[in-house]
């Protein structure tokens, strides 16, 4: 199972500690909400036992890499993509009923998105298993124009928003799913220090 | 305990052979609003103690111009219901806490399922005016002995229509009420604890979060072997007979521990024990906490040594 690497001891509070079982907890109902990169993951998952109920639903659109164009007003923050799988997701919720367990396996931004969405539609945190893929980078919020920037592996990074140089911070946002970015040469501008690999 | 407040005895009217609803107003100060699911302690001068029972409010939140509380004469009385039945007439005064609330509405839920056993009635009758009012919607299942405690069966048949379910001396199908319901589905029951235990079992068989479930798990403090509870600061020695809980002989002694709910939910009368070992009756401490036998909520628990002591 390739998920994510969990730091030890996070730097900072706000960044989510995921527990995810090697075997789901018995349930007679599950449903997986999946991106590409989590198929191996899935695939393991089921083999492992086998459930009265299995649905699963494969958002296989991808991330875009920025999730809006220029002119959308103040708030730049609605991740285009999922605009086209909401309706798909809201619709295996309203003919869901409790019990259910929801399982989502993929990039972190992507696991936010969809819990998120479960929670406002009467799901509970206790309901849902988070399963975030290695390798898929990491969603920054510009704090400054308040764009996303999709599947950044580097810090600092250039804002696909403003084009500012972002510090990406570890400080994450479960509303948003994204982790903070600030300028990084605010200080003194154009002093941008050399690219980090981010973990 | 602080912030009493004096209420005045405005009516009592009989629901049914065994319970009277206490209408009460204000006497020198407007009375605080209080949330769906709030009760009040009510303080009775018994007549070698005072009494101290928490009832639910079961009025209009929206409506502080009085309180109301229904109290069901208890079989096994310590003395709290039988002078509430007995000894108070329209007109007099009680002392009662200010209101408290360990048993709110989850306003974010989509659909409420409301299951009461007999008195577990009071703390909905609350909710279903803040339904109403807010189109929430909820469903009630009312569960009692016929003609004895479920004299609001009359009244609820106009309120909440098809909506209310009535089982007279029968058990509802706890499994059948939790099937196939819709995301964002919450439960609540309030009455005896074989009722929350059956409803917690079924809730458990179909996969509910525990999160879902909610009950209010009061419990009366119930009688048991004497003991002795040390003071360790001043060294005092508080007799507590089988029938008195911790709480109440320490009262007697005029040593004042903050308290809530008084039955063993709210965790406000923990106090720390420096020896001996505890009988835990709560619903708060955790396992963990138990086998330490260094606390104890005094408002329900007692002691398995002869002598407690307390860091009092």
């Amino acid at each position: 199972m390739k998920t994510l690497e969990q730091p030890t001891a996070p730097s900072i509070k706000s960044r989510p500690i995921y527990q995810w079982p090697d075997r789901l907890p018995d349930a007679g109902d599950y449903l997986f909400v999946i991106e590409p990169c989590g198929r191996e993951t899935l695939s393991e998952l089921l083999r492992e036992q086998a459930h009265e109920r299995v649905r699963i639903l494969l958002h296989h659109e991808g991330n875009e890499a920025s999730s809006t164009g220029a002119d959308l007003g103040p708030r730049r923050t609605e991740p285009a993509i999922w605009k086209r799988f909401e309706p798909k997701l809201l619709e295996t919720l309203k003919e869901s009923t409790v019990g259910c367990r929801l399982v989502v396996i993929g990039s972190e931004a992507f696991l936010w998105d969809v819990r998120g969405f479960a929670v406002a539609h009467g799901l509970v945190d206790e309901e849902i298993l988070l399963y975030p893929m290695a390798g898929q980078g990491r969603r920054v919020f510009c704090a400054h124009c308040r764009t996303f920037t999709e599947g950044v592996h580097v810090s600092p990074v250039a804002c696909t928003g403003c084009g500012c140089y972002l510090e990406v911070r570890d400080h994450f946002s479960r509303r948003l799913g994204a982790y903070m970015g600030v300028r990084v040469d605010a200080e003194e501008p154009g002093a941008v220090p050399q690219q980090e690999e981010l973990n | 305990m602080s912030g009493h407040i004096v209420v005045k005895v405005s009516a009592i009217d009989t629901i049914s052979p065994v319970v009277k609803q206490f209408t009460l107003e204000p006497c020198d100060r407007a009375l605080p609003r209080f949330s769906a699911g709030s009760h009040v302690v009510v303080s009775m001068p018994g007549q070698d103690r005072w009494y101290r029972n928490a009832y639910s409010l079961l009025g209009d939140p929206a409506d502080t111009s009085c309180y109301r509380i229904a109290v069901r004469r208890q079989e096994a009385s310590r003395g709290g219901s039988r002078f509430m039945h007995e000894d108070v007439a329209v007109g007099d005064h009680l002392s009662i806490s200010p209101p408290s609330n360990f048993f709110l509405p989850r306003w974010n839920a989509r659909h409420h399922i409301l299951i009461a056993g007999g008195i577990g009635i009071t703390p909905f009758l609350a909710y279903l005016h803040e339904f109403e009012r807010q189109g929430a919607s909820h469903e009630l299942h009312y569960s009692f002995r016929e003609d004895t405690t479920g004299g609001f069966s009359l009244e609820l048949q106009q309120r909440l229509g098809s909506s209310l379910h009535c089982y007279q001396g029968a058990r509802p199908d706890f499994h059948r009420i939790l099937a196939d319901r819709p995301l964002g589905t919450h439960v609540y029951i309030c009455g005896p604890q074989g009722m929350i235990d059956a409803v917690t079992r079924a809730a458990k068989d179909m996969d509910w979060a525990d999160t879902r479930v909610h009950y209010e798990a009061f419990a009366a403090p119930e009688s048991g072997t004497p003991f002795v509870a040390r003071l360790a600061a001043s060294g005092i020695d508080v007799t507590v007979d089988d029938e008195t809980s911790l709480l109440e002989a320490l009262e007697a002694q005029g040593v004042e521990v903050p308290n809530l709910c008084r039955g063993g939910v709210c965790g406000q009368c923990k106090t720390a024990v420096a020896e001996g070992r505890v009988e835990h009756r709560d619903a708060f401490l955790d396992d963990e906490e138990r086998k330490r036998h260094d606390c104890i909520m005094p408002c329900v628990s007692r002691s398995l040594t002869d002598t407690l002591v307390l860091d009092l």
